[in-house]
């Protein structure tokens, strides 16, 4: 219960995963995305731009690191790839977005977990084979149980 | 002597324009995170209004923070590129000095709160005593429950946040906490709090004026609620 399994066979059911997660999204949700090089972070977000309608494509922010897409709610795309020490995500002024009004997805979040909110849904991505993908849910606080609970 | 006063610390944002002591116009607006889209565009909607060109401004007055991360950047890189190219001074004024200041009359002190997040509020303690305006406590970052022992007597509590917390605060400070009218912070105080600076000519350095950041050092271990 404490925490929940997905077995996504494809891309496609990753998306759709993805996209209930876009729909049953609030203001200040915070998305946490764990996982190595191609485990799927960037497609489970195109899915959660899809379920906050979201025409526009989610492309990968790993160069500019935040992208604002506007939708039912506007998601603020993280992606902490490119930073390699913990002053350079303190000196961005995240908090302006996580405590903001839109849905916060950030891609490698492992990176800077300890500057995170603690109340935020992890979501640990790995391989079972070239197109199947274990997404691991861990709720930090009462909002993302309950959040986990609806998804299932 | 033609004074712009720029506030970008919260959500709620203002902008005003005040000659030789006398407000000629001011703007306070629920800004929301959109402080880089929507100040210059009000800047010259309200030099309009006022009927008067911003080349006759003398000094910029920007609020420095505590605040908004991004907000604060914007407020204070425009004050910096207009005090440059206008080729006149500049000085940061305190955020949470003016959120007080719009209370100045009460015969308590005053304690100006801005939500620091994670739980965390900034604060400060200013008072008018003898009739001379006060900081009795610097801007620091503290949380409600420690507020209860720092906070030794009756104090007016304000600013946008306040509402918010207003159970919090008087479940933990009892008689000691009461919580002001709330009323949104209004940049034209910004000339009265600059008045001593101007007169002695204590400018700010535009090249190493920083926004006030309180934030802790990063790697603490948060406390978990």
């Amino acid at each position: 219960m404490n925490q929940p399994e997905i077995i996504s066979n494809s891309p496609e059911e990753t998306q759709e995963f993805g996209a209930r997660l876009g729909e049953l999204a609030r203001p200040g949700d915070i998305f946490l995305l764990v996982g190595k090089l191609g485990a799927g972070k960037t497609c489970l977000t195109q899915g959660i731009a899809r379920g906050l309608g979201i025409k526009e494509y989610a492309a990968s922010p790993s160069f500019v690191v935040v992208r604002e897409l506007y939708g039912r709610l506007p998601l603020y795309h993280m992606d902490f790839y490119r930073l390699d020490n913990l002053d350079e995500i303190t000196d961005l002024g995240l908090d302006d977005y996580f405590y903001g009004q839109g849905v916060s997805v950030v891609e490698w979040a492992e990176k800077g977990l300890s500057l995170l909110p603690p109340e935020h849904l992890l979501i640990e991505m790995s391989y079972i084979s070239d197109t199947g993908r274990r997404l691991k849910l861990k709720a930090g606080g009462k909002r993302y149980r309950e959040l986990v609970a609806k998804l299932k | 002597m033609m004074l712009l006063a720029i506030d970008t610390s919260t959500d709620s944002a203002g902008l005003a324009l005040v000659q030789d002591g006398k407000m000629l116009a001011e703007a306070t607006w629920r800004c929301g995170q959109n402080h880089s889209v929507e100040l210059l565009p009000r800047l010259t909607q309200l030099l309009k209004e006022a009927g008067v060109e911003l080349q006759s401004a003398s000094c910029i007055l920007v609020a420095k923070g505590p605040g908004s991360f991004n907000g604060l950047r914007v407020g204070l890189s425009t004050a910096k590129g207009l005090a440059f190219s206008l080729d006149i001074p500049i000085i940061g004024i305190s955020s949470l000095e003016l959120e007080a200041r719009q209370h100045a009359e009460s015969d308590l002190p005053i304690g100006p709160i801005f939500n620091a997040r994670r739980g965390d509020i900034a604060t400060a303690l200013y008072q008018k005593r003898d009739n001379k305006w006060q900081q009795l406590a610097a801007e620091h970052i503290t949380t409600v429950e420690a507020l209860d022992s720092e906070i030794t007597e009756k104090t007016l509590f304000c600013g946008e946040y306040v509402p918010i917390i207003a159970s919090q605060l008087k479940e933990r400070l009892k008689d000691k906490a009461v919580i002001a009218p709330d009323k949104p912070r209004r940049a034209g105080l910004m000339a009265e709090l600059a008045k001593e600076r101007l007169e002695a000519e204590d400018y700010d350095n535009p090249a190493t004026l920083q926004p006030l950041y309180l934030r802790r050092p990063a790697i603490t271990q948060r406390r978990h609620r």
